[in-house]
Parts: C-alpha cells; sequence; structure tokens
C-alpha cells in the first residue's frame, strides 16, 4: 500500500510540472496571437499557415483566421504566410518576452499560385509551376452551396468533368466521366483516392465485384462510395483527367484520378464548428405539358371521353386533361376494347404525382479542431436523413472521421485518419420490373397488376427494399526527412466497404403471390501501401534535379453473397430460409482478390525555377494479367514553362506557365477474364450441380493501354482578375478489351475479352475565371468554363458490340431510323435497324457560374449547365406504345392530334390505314407516326437528343445576423439546386440529364424518376 | 548520396520483381480441374443441362412452324403465322442454335477429355457411356432441328452428318453401357432409341428396326429433359401461368389438336382457355383466342417451370415400328402397334375411351401414324423433324391427304437456320450468299 501511495504521488507531481513548467517557459518568451483577413473583403481566412522558418514553428489559422504562436522565443522574425489560393506574404514581427503581438495580415489572393503543392500525378509532391499537366482543384471555401456529396461538389465546376444528376431513388450514386470514356467494356469511373488512400471500389453491389452476384431482386439504382465521405471533412479536391497525369497511377488510372483531401487539425485554440442543413426536395414536371386536342369526329359513337366514360366523341379544341384526375374512375368500360379514350390526356409527372412526395431533409454536422505544434487533430461527426421523394425512400447516415497528426521528431511527421460511416436506406423499386412502381404506374392498364387504379397499385408498395452500407477507412503516413531535400513517405491505407440488402415482395403480394425475398451481401477491402523517396540536388547553379522513387502494392479481396427465395409460407417476418423454391438462381457465394503492384520512379529537372522538365516511369503486374504476359510499362513526360518569369516578359502582361505532357496508363481485366473456366450451375431439375462452360480464356489478356498527349497553358492577366486555363488533349486507347463472341459450333457462347480495340478522344479544356468587379463592399466574379470531347473509334476486331463501331464515338446511339424523320409524311425507314444517331456522351459542356458579392459578407452565386451533342435512348416507352391504351408519355403532345386509339390495324409493322385517314394525320411527322403506335419493329425509335440546360445551383450566402455566446463566425446559406431544365425541342423523353448507374458504358433512361430539386437552408457557426 | 538511392531504387525495383501476382480465385472451376474423376458426375450432368436447354427453345419454335402451337402474345414468339414462306434467321431465337450446340460440343468434349484422361479404362466406365448417349441425343436433335450441320468452326455439311454422329456415339454408347452392366441399363435403352432415330433418317430402316424392338426399349422406358425454375420448361415460361403473367405468347388455337382435344379428350394434347391464375384473355395480338397448352402445367404453379420434356421413349419406338412395318407395306403390324399406343391412353373426364384408328390400307395407315405421332409426340420437339424427314424421302408428297400439318408443308421448310452469331464468326460461313450480311449476298431468300 505505501508503494502505491508513492507511486500515485508521483505522478500527481509530474501532472503538476507538466501542467505549469509550460506556463513557466512561456513567461520567458512572447505570444503571437494574430488574425490573417482577406485583402478585399476583410473577412478572417481559416487554414492559413503561419510560421516562423527560423525557428521551425508552425500553425494554421482558426475558421474566423486567427492564429496564435506561443512561446516564442524573444528576437526579430519573418512571419511567413502561406495559403493555397492566395500569394505567399512574408511580415516582420519583434517579440519580446512576455509579450503578446497582436498582428493583422491581410493577404490578398492569386489568381494563379504558380507555388501552391498539388500531389496528384506525381511522385512525392511538387509545386504548380513545376508540373506540365492539367491539374484542376476544387476548394471546399469556394463551395457555397451546402452540398451532401461529392458528386455534387463537383458537378459543373471543372471543365472536362460530367457528372449526371442521377435519379430521384434513395442511395442512387452518379456516374463520373473525365474527359469521355477510357473504355469500351470496362469502368470509365476515375481512380479516387482519400488522403493518399485508395478507395477500393466505385459502387456498392457492383455487377463488375462478382459476376452474376446479383439475384435480380434489386430494382433500384448503385450507391456510389463517394457519397460515404463527408463533404464538411473535405478540404479540397484535386482532379487530374487522363493518362499525361496519371501515368504513375499504372494499371488503373486511364479513367483518371480523383484525389481527396480531408481537413486537418490546427495549432492553436480548439476550434468547434457546428452546421446543419435543413432541406425540401420536390420533383419538377419532366412529363408532357398541356394542350389542347384537334377532335376525332371520325371516332365511333359510343366511345367514352377521358372526363366521361360513355359520352360522345371529343370536340375539336378540347383542352388536355390531366390523366390523374382520372385515378378514380374507370378508363374502360365493360365491352369497350382497350380503352379506347384515354390518350390525349398530359402526364407532367408520367401519372407518377400520388406518389411524388416533398420530403422534409435534414443534415447536423459536428466537428472540432484543434492542437499543439507537436500534435494537431480533427474530428467530425455528422448525421443526416429524411424521406424521399417516392413513398418507400427514407434513409440515414451517420459520418465520422478523425484526423490526428503530430511530429514524433523535428524530421518526422505521421498522419493517422481514420473514417468510419453507415448508410441505411430504403427505397422503392423501379427500373424494368415487376416491383417497379414507376414501371406498373407508367404501364397500367397493361402492368403487373392488370390494373390502373391506383388504389390496387398501392399495393405495390408492400415490398421492402433495405439497404445498410458500412465503410471504413484507415490510414497512416510517415513522412521523414532525415536530411535537407530529402523525403521518404509511406503511406498505409485499409479501405473496409461493405453493403447488405434486403429486399421483400410479401406473401400474398399483387404481381407475385406466392412472394419472394433475398438478401445480398457484398463487400471490397482494399490494403495498399505506398512508398515514395524523394531527393532534391543541385547539380550546379540553377539547374535541380529531384529524383523520386518508390513502389505501390495493393490488394483487393472481394466477396459477394446473394440468396434468393420464393414462396413463401405466409404473412410475417421472413429470412430466405423460410422460402420453398429457389426461383431465378442457386445461392451464389463468391469471392475474389486482385493484387496491383507497381515501381515507379520520376525525375524533375528545374532550370531557373521557371524551365521544368519531368521524366518518370511506372512498372505494373497484377493478378488479372493473363499468364503469358508480364510486367507493363506506362512512361510519363512533361515539361512546364513559366515565360512570365522571363526577363522579358512586360510585367503588364500578367502571369503564365506553358506546359505540355505525355503519359500512359492502363485499364486491367477482371479477375477471371484471361482464365479458361467452367461454372458449377446449380441444377435441382437434374439432380445436382451441373459444369457448364464459362469463360473461354486467353492466355496473353493485357490492360488497356491509354496514351495521352496535353498541351495548355495557365495564364493570370489584367493584374489577375483574369485567369485562364486551357488545355487540348488527345488520348488514345490501344489494346481495349472487347468482348469477342466465338462460333457457337465452338460450343462456348459466353464472349471472350479480348485487346482488340482502338479509339480516341480529343477536346479542348477551358477555365475562365474573370473579377468584372471588386470592390471593398461590391464584387462580381464570373467562372466559365467550356470542354469539348471528340471521339472516335479506329478498331474493334471481330468485335460486334452495338454502341462500339468502327469511324463512331465511342459509345455511339444507334437505332432504327426514320429516313423522313421530320417530314409530315409516312415514315420510311432507313433498311438497317442499327442507324447512326451520335455519341452517347456530350460533346460540348459549358458551364457559367457569376458570383455576385455584397457588402457584409453577403454572396450570390449562380451556376448552369450546358451539355449538347449527344443521344440517349429511352427504353420502355416502345411498350407503352404497343400496348396502349394510354400510349405513351413521350407521345402526348402527338395524341392530342391523332389519339392513340385511332389505331386499329394488324400487328403489322407501321401505321394502319385508319391513322393514315385521320383528319389530323398531317399533324404528326414521319418519325413520330413510326414511334407513337402500335408497332412492333421500332422499338428503338425512342432515341433522342440529349441537349439540355440545367440551373445547378443558386446560393445566397450572408453572416448570420445574431451571434450565440462564444460564437466566432456563423453564416447562413439559402440555397436551390436542379431548380430549371431546358431540353431540346425535339426531347420529349425523361430528362436526360438522368444518366445511368455507376459503372454503366453508356448514358440511358431507365424506368425512373428524375432527380429532384432541393431547397436547402444551411447554418454554419464556429465557437 | 547518389549510391544511396541508387541501392533504394534497385531494392524496390528487387521488391516488385519479387512481388507474387500469382492469385488462385474459387468460384468459377479452372479447367484442369474437369480432369479428375470427381468432375465428372458434373460434367455429364452438364451435358444434359444443355440438352435440357436445347430441348426447350427448339421444341418451342418447331412447334410453331409444325402448328403444334400458334403465335398469340409478343415475347419469345417468332413472326411465322405473320411472315409466311421461311424460317428465316431473323425469326427465330439464335439459342435454338447456340444451345444445340453447346449441347452437342460439351458432350463431345466430355468424350474427348474421358478418352484422354481413362485412355483404356474409357470403354468400361459409366460416365463415358452416358456422356456418349448425351452426345448421340444432342447430335440427334440437331439433326431434327436445324437445316444444316456445322461441327466447331466447319463449313456446313449435309444435315447427315449429325445423324452419323449420332449413330456412332450411340453404338459406342450402347457397347460401354453393356460393358458396364445393370448399371446403365437405361443409358443403354436411349442409345438404342437414339440410335433408331437416328437411322430412320440415314434411311437404314432395317438398323433402326433392329433397334426399336422391345427389348432394347420397353414400352414404359422413358427419357426426359428434366427443368427447374432456374432454367424452365419454354412453354410454361412464355406461358407465364404461375404468376399471372402479361406473356402468353402462344395459344392451340386453329390447330388440328384445338379440335382433337375437343372432340376426343385425350389428354396428350390436353390444352384449356379457363382461369389458371388470373384471368385469360386474348393474347398480345388482338382477337387470338388464347388457349393454352396444359401439357406441362398440369397444376398452375411455379413449380410448372421444371415440367419434364420427353426426350426419348418405348412409345415412340413402338411407332417407328409401325413405320417400318408401313415402309414394309404391312398396315396391319402398323394399325396394331398404332392403336396399341392409344389403347388405354387417359383422356377428360367424362369422354369416352379413345377409339381406334381403323387401318385398310397403307395409305391409311401412313396418315394414321402421322397423325397418332404428332399426337404422341406434342410439344416434343419431334413433329417438325418428322414432316421434314417425310417430305425428303417423298412420302408426304405420296402418302399423307390430310392431317395436323396441313397448311405447312408448302410454305415453311421444316428446320431451323444456322443463327446469325455462326454466321458472323465462323470463317468458313462467312460468305454465305444466303445470309444478308455477307458481302456475297445473292439478294434471294435463303431456301429454307
Amino acid at each position: 500500500m505505501p508503494f502505491k501511495v508513492r507511486r500515485d504521488l508521483a505522478r500527481l507531481l509530474v501532472s503538476i510540472l507538466a501542467l505549469v513548467l509550460p506556463t513557466i517557459l512561456a513567461a520567458q518568451a512572447g505570444t503571437i496571437s494574430g488574425k490573417v483577413v482577406h485583402e478585399g473583403t476583410g473577412a478572417g481566412v481559416p487554414a492559413v499557415q503561419v510560421s516562423i522558418p527560423a525557428l521551425k514553428v508552425s500553425t494554421l489559422t482558426a475558421a474566423d483566421g486567427s492564429f496564435t504562436l506561443a512561446g516564442v522565443r524573444p528576437g526579430n522574425y519573418e512571419l511567413h504566410i502561406i495559403r493555397i489560393g492566395f500569394r505567399a506574404t512574408d511580415v516582420p514581427v519583434e517579440v519580446r518576452a512576455g509579450q503578446i503581438l497582436t498582428p493583422e495580415v491581410k493577404i490578398t489572393e492569386a489568381a494563379m499560385a504558380l507555388d501552391e503543392i498539388v500531389v496528384t500525378g506525381t511522385a512525392g509532391q511538387a509545386r504548380r509551376r513545376e508540373v506540365g499537366n492539367s491539374i484542376s482543384q476544387v476548394q471546399i471555401s469556394d463551395v457555397k452551396q451546402p452540398v451532401q456529396n461529392l458528386d455534387q461538389m463537383l458537378q459543373g465546376r471543372t471543365a472536362g468533368v460530367v457528372i449526371p444528376t442521377g435519379r430521384a431513388d434513395m442511395g442512387s450514386g452518379s456516374a463520373i466521366r473525365l474527359r469521355g470514356n477510357a473504355s469500351l467494356s470496362l469502368t470509365s469511373y476515375p481512380l479516387i483516392y482519400v488522403d493518399g488512400i485508395r478507395q477500393t471500389a466505385e459502387a456498392y453491389s457492383s455487377n463488375n465485384l462478382v459476376p452474376n452476384a446479383n439475384t435480380g431482386t434489386r430494382q433500384g439504382g448503385q450507391a456510389s462510395l463517394l457519397a460515404d465521405i463527408d463533404p464538411a471533412t473535405i478540404d479540397r479536391v484535386e482532379i487530374v483527367k487522363g493518362p499525361a497525369a496519371t501515368a504513375l497511377y499504372g494499371t488503373e488510372a486511364a479513367a483518371g484520378v480523383i484525389q481527396i483531401f480531408t481537413k486537418k487539425g490546427v495549432t492553436g485554440r480548439t476550434v468547434w464548428t457546428f452546421q446543419t442543413d435543413q432541406g425540401v426536395r420536390a420533383v419538377r414536371p419532366w412529363g408532357s405539358q398541356p394542350g389542347t386536342y384537334y377532335g376525332s369526329p371520325g371516332r365511333p359513337a359510343g366511345i367514352p371521353l377521358p372526363s366521361s366514360p360513355g359520352s360522345a366523341a371529343i370536340a375539336a379544341g378540347t383542352p388536355t386533361q390531366a390523366c390523374i384526375r382520372l385515378a378514380d374512375q374507370p378508363l374502360i368500360d365493360a365491352g369497350l376494347a382497350d380503352g379506347l379514350a384515354i390518350s390525349g390526356c398530359h402526364r407532367p409527372y408520367h401519372d407518377m404525382d400520388p406518389y411524388l412526395h416533398k420530403p422534409w431533409r435534414q443534415r447536423y454536422t459536428l466537428s472540432v479542431a484543434g492542437g499543439s505544434d507537436a500534435v494537431r487533430y480533427f474530428t467530425s461527426a455528422s448525421g443526416e436523413g429524411g424521406d424521399g421523394i417516392l413513398p418507400l425512400d427514407n434513409d440515414l447516415r451517420y459520418q465520422f472521421r478523425s484526423n490526428v497528426s503530430f511530429h514524433p521528431t523535428e524530421k518526422l511527421n505521421i498522419d493517422i485518419s481514420s473514417a468510419y460511416s453507415r448508410y441505411k436506406y430504403s427505397f422503392t423499386g423501379s427500373n424494368n420490373g415487376t416491383s417497379s412502381l414507376y414501371f406498373q404506374v407508367v404501364r397500367r392498364p397493361l402492368n403487373g397488376p392488370s390494373s390502373y387504379d391506383y388504389r390496387i397499385l398501392d399495393s405495390i408498395l408492400t415490398q421492402r427494399n433495405n439497404v445498410r452500407n458500412d465503410r471504413m477507412i484507415l490510414g497512416a503516413t510517415a513522412t521523414w526527412t532525415p536530411l535537407s531535400g530529402m523525403t521518404h513517405k509511406l503511406t498505409l491505407g485499409y479501405d473496409d466497404a461493405r453493403s447488405e440488402e434486403n429486399y421483400l415482395l410479401p406473401f400474398n403480394y399483387i404481381t407475385d403471390r406466392p412472394g419472394r425475398i433475398s438478401l445480398e451481401k457484398s463487400g471490397s477491402r482494399s490494403f495498399s501501401t505506398d512508398y515514395v523517396l524523394s531527393q532534391q540536388i543541385s547539380l550546379f547553379t540553377g539547374l535541380k534535379s529531384t529524383l523520386s522513387a518508390g513502389g505501390q502494392l495493393v490488394q483487393r479481396d472481394e466477396d459477394a453473397l446473394a440468396l434468393e427465395g420464393a414462396g413463401l409460407p405466409g404473412p410475417g417476418e421472413h429470412t430466405v430460409s423460410s422460402a420453398s423454391t429457389f426461383p431465378s438462381q442457386a445461392p451464389v457465394i463468391a469471392r475474389q482478390r486482385v493484387i496491383t503492384g507497381g515501381f515507379l520512379f520520376q525525375n524533375m529537372f528545374a532550370f531557373k525555377d521557371r524551365y521544368f522538365l519531368t521524366v518518370g516511369a511506372r512498372v505494373d503486374g497484377n493478378s488479372a494479367f493473363g499468364e503469358n504476359l508480364g510486367l507493363q510499362t506506362y512512361p510519363k513526360a512533361s515539361a512546364s514553362y513559366v515565360i512570365s518569369d522571363e526577363p522579358f516578359w512586360p510585367g503588364a502582361l500578367g502571369t503564365m506557365k506553358l506546359r505540355a505532357a505525355y503519359g500512359l496508363a492502363g485499364r486491367a481485366p477482371g479477375a477471371f477474364d484471361a482464365i479458361k473456366t467452367w461454372t458449377p450451375t446449380l441444377w435441382t431439375g437434374g439432380g445436382g450441380t451441373a459444369f457448364i462452360p464459362r469463360n473461354p480464356g486467353n492466355p496473353d489478356l493485357a490492360p488497356e493501354r491509354s496514351r495521352e498527349i496535353e498541351v495548355g497553358a495557365d495564364a493570370a492577366v489584367l493584374n489577375e482578375r483574369l485567369t485562364v486555363d486551357f488545355s487540348y488533349y488527345d488520348r488514345v486507347t490501344s489494346d481495349a478489351l472487347l468482348q469477342i463472341a466465338r462460333a457457337p459450333s465452338l460450343g462456348n457462347t459466353n464472349q471472350q475479352l479480348e485487346n482488340v480495340g482502338k479509339f480516341y478522344n480529343k477536346g479542348v479544356e477551358l477555365g475562365v475565371t474573370g473579377k468584372i468587379l471588386e470592390s471593398a463592399k461590391l464584387g462580381i466574379e464570373l467562372n466559365a468554363t467550356l470542354a469539348t470531347n471528340k471521339s472516335k473509334v479506329l478498331e474493334v476486331g471481330t468485335a460486334t458490340v452495338n454502341n462500339v463501331q468502327v469511324g463512331q464515338p465511342a459509345p455511339v446511339v444507334r437505332a432504327t431510323k426514320v429516313k423522313n424523320m421530320y417530314d409530315f409524311v409516312d415514315p420510311v425507314f432507313e433498311p438497317d435497324s442499327n442507324n447512326f444517331y451520335g455519341p452517347n456522351l456530350p460533346t460540348q459542356t459549358i458551364t457559367l457560374a457569376p458570383t455576385f458579392r455584397f457588402p457584409k459578407q453577403v454572396t450570390l452565386t449562380l451556376r448552369g449547365e450546358y451539355q449538347a451533342g449527344h443521344w440517349i435512348t429511352q427504353g420502355a416507352a416502345h411498350f407503352l406504345a404497343q400496348r396502349g391504351p394510354y400510349g405513351t408519355p413521350s407521345c402526348d403532345e402527338v395524341y392530342r392530334y391523332v389519339p392513340w386509339a385511332e389505331y386499329d390495324g394488324p400487328p403489322v409493322y407501321g401505321p394502319s390505314a385508319r391513322i393514315n385517314t385521320h383528319q389530323n394525320i398531317d399533324k404528326v411527322n414521319a418519325v413520330d407516326r413510326a414511334r407513337c403506335y402500335r408497332s412492333i419493329l421500332q422499338s428503338n425509335l425512342f432515341t433522342w437528343p440529349a441537349d439540355f440546360f440545367k440551373v445547378r445551383e443558386i446560393t445566397l450566402q450572408a453572416p448570420l445576423p445574431f451571434r450565440l455566446p462564444r460564437m466566432q463566425t456563423a453564416m447562413i446559406t439559402i440555397s436551390g439546386r436542379n431548380l430549371f431544365t431546358k431540353v431540346s425541342k425535339r426531347n420529349r423523353s425523361n430528362d436526360p440529364d438522368i444518366g445511368n448507374s455507376v459503372e454503366n458504358l453508356t448514358f440511358s433512361f431507365t424506368d425512373a424518376v428524375p432527380a429532384p430539386a432541393e431547397f436547402t437552408v444551411s447554418i454554419r457557426a464556429t465557437f | 548520396m547518389h549510391k544511396r538511392i541508387s541501392v533504394l531504387v534497385a531494392g524496390a525495383a528487387l521488391l516488385v520483381g519479387a512481388c507474387s501476382f500469382d492469385v488462385t480465385n474459387p468460384g468459377p472451376v479452372a479447367d484442369e480441374a474437369l480432369d479428375q474423376a470427381g468432375a465428372w458426375d458434373a460434367l455429364v450432368r452438364g451435358a444434359r443441362y444443355n440438352i435440357s436447354r436445347a430441348t426447350s427453345i427448339d421444341a418451342f419454335y418447331g412447334a410453331v412452324a409444325a402448328k403444334e402451337y400458334s403465335t398469340s402474345g409478343r415475347i419469345n414468339a417468332t413472326k411465322l403465322p405473320l411472315v409466311f414462306g421461311q424460317l428465316s434467321v431473323d425469326d427465330v431465337n439464335a439459342n435454338t442454335w447456340n444451345w444445340s450446340q453447346a449441347a452437342r460440343w460439351q458432350a463431345e468434349d466430355g468424350q474427348r477429355r474421358l478418352r484422354e484422361v481413362l485412355g483404356s479404362g474409357f470403354a468400361t466406365n459409366k460416365y463415358a457411356a452416358q456422356i456418349l448417349m448425351y452426345g448421340a441425343l444432342a447430335n440427334r436433335i440437331l439433326g431434327e432441328n436445324f437445316c444444316e450441320a456445322v461441327i466447331d468452326g466447319s463449313a456446313k455439311k449435309p444435315i447427315n452428318e449429325y445423324f452419323t454422329r449420332a449413330e456412332a456415339q450411340a453404338t459406342e454408347a450402347i457397347a460401354i453401357a453393356g460393358a458396364v452392366g445393370a448399371s446403365e441399363v437405361s443409358t443403354q435403352r436411349a442409345a438404342y432409341a437414339i440410335r433408331a432415330s437416328a437411322r430412320l433418317y440415314l434411311g437404314n430402316f432395317a438398323g433402326a428396326g433392329n433397334d426399336a424392338t422391345t427389348a432394347n426399349v420397353p414400352t414404359s422406358f422413358s427419357l426426359s429433359a428434366p427443368f427447374d425454375l432456374t432454367t424452365r420448361n419454354l412453354f410454361v415460361d412464355t406461358n407465364d401461368f404461375a404468376v399471372g403473367g402479361n406473356f402468353r405468347a402462344s395459344t392451340v388455337w386453329r390447330t388440328f389438336f384445338e379440335s382433337y382435344f375437343r372432340t376426343t379428350g385425350d389428354l396428350r394434347v390436353r390444352w384449356d382457355s379457363s382461369t389458371v391464375n388470373g384471368k385469360a384473355r386474348d393474347g398480345e395480338f388482338t382477337g387470338i383466342p388464347w388457349l393454352y397448352q396444359r401439357k406441362y402445367i398440369p397444376t398452375g404453379t411455379n413449380a410448372d417451370y421444371g415440367s419434364p420434356i420427353r426426350l426419348v421413349s418405348g412409345r415412340e419406338m413402338r411407332l417407328v415400328q409401325a413405320e417400318l412395318a408401313l415402309r414394309a407395306g404391312d398396315f396391319t403390324t402398323a394399325e396394331g402397334l398404332i392403336n396399341g399406343i392409344r389403347a388405354g391412353q387417359a383422356v377428360r373426364a367424362g369422354s369416352p375411351a379413345l377409339t381406334s384408328w381403323t387401318i385398310t390400307n397403307v395409305q391409311e395407315g401412313w396418315n394414321a401414324l402421322r397423325r397418332e405421332r404428332s399426337i404422341e409426340l406434342w410439344l416434343e420437339g419431334r413433329t417438325m423433324g418428322d414432316l421434314r424427314r417425310w417430305i425428303a424421302d417423298g412420302t408426304y408428297a405420296a402418302q399423307f391427304t390430310n392431317g395436323p400439318d396441313s397448311d405447312v408443308a408448302d410454305r415453311v421448310r421444316m428446320c431451323l437456320p444456322i443463327s446469325r452469331g455462326e454466321r458472323q464468326t465462323n470463317s468458313n460461313l462467312q460468305l454465305d450468299p444466303d445470309d444478308p450480311q455477307s458481302p456475297i449476298y445473292n439478294g434471294q431468300a435463303a431456301p429454307w
């Protein structure tokens, strides 16, 4: 016992000394407790690095721009102030013992910050002036809009980045394209890094994860892994769009790299940040609009009007009625065939009106940042949730992140990060399936329940679709600087994404009376190791060399389990084991591992700090390569020339950097693609498991290789009030993987991936930022981007892929075509069933984002995006045109002239004689005559120009007019998103911005409601 | 310093070079694994699996061509009733060819594998007997249903190539099954029946007669293509009774079997138009009554997706014997054999027992035989082949007066075409003047 008391006393003494000693020491030193403010607005600037190089001490400013450097030895120093996007500033200070200095440092924005540090696409890190390729950066501080995920944060902000808004159903993520499609058969999703840790997959429930792992019960979109990154924790995002910049990422980087940097701790006092977003969502009408009937005098007596069954013919000039008004009355009188009455009404919401909600959503985020010179930390927690647009949609998301940085020694810095998120959501079935609400509504009454009646369709909503996604990311980076100019950087990362999906069509479900239940679990885990050594050497006066070398090893393990059963014993709560049969497929339990490893080196030569030449290469191996294939090499070279640093450059011309880059990157095939395999198939009818041929195998299978040349210039002129970022790129992908069909008589009808394709993407990207008006009280800034993309397929070998054709865009939209589309005569069809329409991805994208700054830190930002030049096919409309009695909403405007029901001909391949003799037939053009009536061959005529303009964002931000105790800053933001969409006049389909699932090759329509408009009020305060 | 860096770089390179990228993933089974005896049960079952898939789709399209059925809906229906004259590659689902070829290839590839692994043991191995029998069956199915033969990417060959292969493989199967013993009696009986059918096409009537005896193939014997809720009998799937669905793609309306079942109640050609699960209605093409077959949907539930389709039977062999008797001019023996099949056949409740056909000459015998074969083998994928065989050897023109198929023989070639996929990927077929996709297309309709 005495021993324990002594030990406790000793501990107490040490604790007291630990508390008191710094105070004693501090009393002999000085303190700098200042503030960094914006030169133009006077507002405090957060996350500014404030350092005293002579003492090797530094800190970051808090949210209000304040900072503190305590314990500064008395003396005269230079206070060095740097922040990305601002000019570096040095301020002389004199520190006296016991004195507290309170300097206010004004910093000015650097339109073109050539000395800011970037890391993506280069080994180690580099100053922007040294980099020969385009690198885009999005700062969270520039994003006024309260965004819910990274997709929203990046949408419409950077030239060459296309992110469709997606669809309304809960949990759906968006596809991302950087400079068009990077592959013709594999995913074109870019590689994602979070604080240097490679993201394990692209989407939950990946169709590519393990083939055939999905039971098919899922009738919704795919959730993106990007949504797991809490936007409140993001500091900035760097985007490099092609192989010219991504060569050092190797085999998986042909589609570009997006690197996310999360917030770090700030030296000084603890700062708490609280943010809440409160908002409402509402779908804007996307279907047909009101019009006027031209009448149908030839209609036989006794055919009912839409509004009053049993009455006489519709008079000319009758306004259309909304179909929805007819929801509670029979559309088809007994004894009348095919509901002749109904076509001609309008459907702004495709008859989904009763099911579209305007839900309230809310989000809360609390973060804390602080630390000392030795240890800094940032921790954030957030919760988000609410109902969705569709009746079964709701979600709840929790996200946690913690970043800690510390210096065990003066030469060693360690960053440790951890993040966890859980996303639980339920959604209403969509797509083309029996449990899809949209499908059953828009196709009524020829739908699953054979009913038009919403009271019956309501029973579809007894389905349950519940998903839970769990994500954990752990990472550690050690940066060791043993010698001046030498840096070792080691990053270890672990990313674990898991999904569990439960689907239920209960016993006695309206379209599946026995009931159906399924469980799908999938997981993807990556362990990644990166090491880079950089050594800077001065070769002779003015010439420096920075050599970097290192390696990367990524091991990804994926697994999936899929169970589906039918024939439930009765009402109640069930698991799959309650089912009596397994209707669709046997249980699937699958797993696979893919290993990628590479060695990289890079040497950057710098002469006079304005001529830069970088050469490098990565050598990769991958477990999915064919057995005959060795390591693959991806070289790179780039040059940068800061011409404005030349003595001859007139200062009035501002700053300019010229750049050029060349590089190769790849895209690996899937884990099993190279191997000849057989599938064990459970065949209960045959009494056991059967082997059937699976993959023919290809021992020479290699990765796709994309080579890109990029040239461009960055300039800041007019006293840096106008910045221009221009790039031209030319990317050629060779050895493109395409599925090659074999002769069926060779036994295996499955196709084999072969390196037979070649295609290119080329285009220009222009980003302009202009400060039209800049004063202390008022400011107008305009951000604009222009991007073009032209792609062409050059070779396909013997592959026969409908949307990949030699001489045409990659991918191309091909479909049945009417020669005389817009003539008001009978259609004349092209003889081939697949005719060229145009590219599937936009060829031109323009964004405009003016920001107006008013007194008292009030800002108004608008952001619009225009995409054009592409086509999109609507898959389901032809079914409705075939079946009636509504026809398809895409033809409502046509039915105003000649109702769907006027068609009564035989099931042949074109309009009937009766249509042709209708008095208004001359108001219906050829393609609509072919599209809109019962016609069984022209299934893909619903192909539309996909041009659109969309108001992505209108955001008003202002300081909160009141302050709570201890509150430092407080801003209120009112924002609207997707408020307005204008599509081509010749497009009568869904919102073309609906895109497709995360992994899909092409953009197309599905039986889904487009993404809603969102209105959000956000309050953000720091304490 | 440079030395230190060089060492590090070299070390890193060595490290990567030493990394093993060999990964063995579970799930799909590597080809080599099938060389092991433990895999052969599943290998043989795979051959049978492909035969089930092929049978279902071949029988469906063949049924439409042979007027065993008519199209009434939109999904999986041929356009045969709409476009008269031929079965073109556009009219028929490519899986008829693909799955039939897969069935042949897997059985013959399995034979090759077992021969290599077993050596002399092949002659006494039960799996060898089974996979030879399934190979023979797959070849018989191809021969009965398709217009030309293509083997492993070859050029087109006469259709008898399939029957020759079927005969050879059945012969070997019979011998090996006999060597194995009692456990492979069914394999041997099936092989006899397959060889008998093949020999009919090859014109080896004596050989067919020797195979089709009661001793080789008892009347009660049968071998069926099984299905389950995954593979699904297409006749049930396209009608989609169990879920009250929308497909309803075929109807017995205006076929011989519509009236025959009305008048006799013979349950071998059972159809219905009343409610199974949900309201029966006209098909997609307005005005065509939906009379759905009930041969394969006895219960109208999900379980009926697994209704088996008969491939080989002793009852068919009796009709083979009847045909051979007619070819020999013995209509009395044929009458006994045909009516023997009708005797005791189940009929609809309330209907009188089936009456025997009266046969007083050879021509009546042929017409009775054709009628009875079409009834006995209804929707089993055999009738189209029968018609083509009889047209080819002159029997049709010489003997038949009227019957279940009276209006099809003149306008539809009784076989399914080589798929477009085979034409596009088989270098020996690409320059086909009959193929509209071919650069030397002669602008003429294909001769089928």
